[in-house]
């Protein structure tokens, strides 16, 4: 009889054991979905705060699948991307950044600055951050960016100012170098005076010679002027008494406007305690290039209906800043000329009276001050206004 | 009767030989020389009325120095100098230069300024003058 029902039993027993393991296998298997469920809300959560976070972030950030596809944008990088018009184009903008970076492996990453257009025909300068991490759920190239065109403009900047201060050491030695076969020339110029004069028809020769001699003035005029606008501005600037400065410069200018019989009339409302920062030579040379180019500029066309030739120059303290106005009645600077004015080799003087340097000097002294100057026309004449932050001196302990 | 004697010094052969000819046609007689050796033997050759000298081809204030060094009889009269750096406007006259000329100068102008000062010294000189 046991022998009968041992099978039976084998059988209970097997039964009993093995709904006893799925069970157990089932409770396992509950857990692993619920963990796997709780891992999914987990990466939900993950990828939800990752969103935020990124979206939160001020730096521009894309995410492209391997092929190329926009798979997140934050804020900053639709900004980015978006045209002058107001359209988004993270699209064109990642196809630009892989154009430049190519598709990087797992666990890879670089970093690459290049230029970007604007859609306006200007350029941008990016930097690039690029990686490929998990993300998303798959492999994703991610790009955070920079926009470095403000760095780029300082960095250019910086470039072109290293480049003037190597002009101004260099303009001192081009100078006597110009000014050695410029002596020469003169020289030669005046002994050939000294022939022509004694030849029968020597009286045109003259004429050419002395045309040859203010040439090699208005050479000598340039270089000098070259010679200024290539001076380095000075790092250790201090302020200096302007009234003081102003005056001398009237003072430097005052013998010729006298001899061009043209008035030079002067009112100042500043006390000798105001200051600037700055160069006092600079700002000199600023008014004396502007006060100059007023007398250049009535023998540029003197107006028979302005009578009497006169410049005025007006310097007031208000608001904190020093104002300078100089204004002519010597017609006017022609409209056309008047946008680029201070350009360098713009002049509305015939060669041998002005060199075109003048104004863009004045305009760099001022602007190498944190000043500004700018051009405009009265019903008399031009009128030029120089902008100084200004300080009043401490007193005197 | 030989004139004013001048010697022009300057490395730069072709203004040496128009300024030569400058001042011959404006009864000088001319030495010329083109270094600082150059320039101080033809000071020791003779009494010289005026040494005008390139400031590069003079070194400097070197032959400055050395002129002002020499005895009185070899001394010229009258020393002028000239450069073509525009900087040096703005600095200090170099001692014992009576007189600085900025490159390119003009020789007319040139002339008139040393026929001016050598005039203005032999009035200090003339008896009576400093009563």
């Amino acid at each position: 009889m046991v022998d009968a029902s041992l099978p039976f039993i084998l059988l209970v027993v097997s039964g009993v054991g093995l709904m006893a393991v799925l069970a157990r296998e089932l409770q396992l298997r509950s857990v692993l979905l619920r963990q796997i469920g709780m891992l999914r809300e987990t990466e939900q959560e993950l990828q939800s705060s990752t969103v935020d976070l990124l979206e939160a972030l001020p730096v521009p950030v894309l995410v492209s699948g391997s092929d190329g596809s926009v798979r997140y944008a934050n804020y900053a990088a639709k900004d980015l991307a978006a045209s002058p018009h107001g359209d988004i184009d993270t699209d064109a903008l990642v196809a630009t950044v892989r154009q430049h970076i190519g598709v990087l492996g797992p666990g890879q990453s670089v970093t690459r600055r290049f230029p970007v257009g604007n859609g306006n025909g200007s350029l941008r300068d990016l930097s690039v951050r690029a990686n490929c991490i998990w993300l998303f759920g798959g492999s994703a190239q991610v790009y955070v960016l920079s926009d470095t065109t403000l760095l780029r403009d300082t960095e250019l900047r910086a470039m072109n100012a290293g480049k003037l201060a190597i002009l101004g050491e260099l303009s001192s030695s081009i100078a006597h170098e110009l000014n050695q076969p410029l002596a020469v020339i003169k020289a030669a110029a005046a002994n050939g005076r000294n022939l022509a004069l004694a030849l029968p028809d020597g009286a045109r020769l003259v004429d050419k010679l002395a045309r040859i001699d203010a040439q090699v003035e208005r050479a000598r005029r340039i270089i000098d002027n070259v010679r200024k606008l290539g001076r380095p501005a000075q790092a250790n600037w201090a302020p200096f008494p302007v009234i003081r400065s102003l005056g001398s410069a009237l003072g430097l200018v005052s013998q010729q406007y006298r001899l061009s019989g043209v008035a030079l009339d002067i009112e100042v409302d500043a006390g000798d305690d105001v200051t600037v920062l700055g160069d006092p030579t600079l700002f000199e040379i600023a008014v004396l290039n502007v006060l100059l180019n007023a007398l250049e500029a009535f023998a540029r066309a003197r107006r028979p209906d302005v009578g009497m030739p006169f410049v005025q120059v007006r310097a007031s303290h208000r608001e904190a800043d020093l104002w300078v106005t100089i204004s002519d009645n010597a017609g006017g600077i022609p409209e056309p000329l008047l946008p680029r004015i201070f350009e360098s080799f713009v002049s509305s003087k015939s060669t041998d009276i002005g060199t075109g340097l003048g104004l863009s000097i004045a305009r760099r002294a001022v602007e190498g001050m944190q000043g500004e100057i700018s051009a405009g026309n009265g019903p008399r004449g031009a009128i030029f206004t120089i902008h100084l932050p200004a300080c009043l001196r401490e007193a005197a302990a | 009767m030989r004139g004013p004697v001048i010697v022009i010094c300057d490395d730069e052969v072709e203004l040496v030989s128009e300024l030569a000819e400058w001042f011959e046609c404006n009864g000088w007689t001319v030495r010329t020389a083109r270094t600082v050796a150059e320039a101080l033997a033809q000071l020791y050759a003779g009494p010289i009325t005026c040494l005008v000298t390139d400031r590069w081809t003079a070194h400097g204030d070197d032959l400055l120095r050395r002129v002002v060094a020499l005895p009185a009889a070899q001394r010229p009269d009258l020393v002028a100098m000239m450069t073509g750096d525009i900087e040096v406007e703005a600095r200090p006259r170099p001692p014992g230069a009576d007189l600085f000329f900025l490159k390119p100068v003009d020789p007319n102008s040139m002339l008139r300024a040393i026929s001016e000062q050598l005039g203005a010294r032999r009035a200090a000189m003339q008896p009576g003058a400093h009563r």
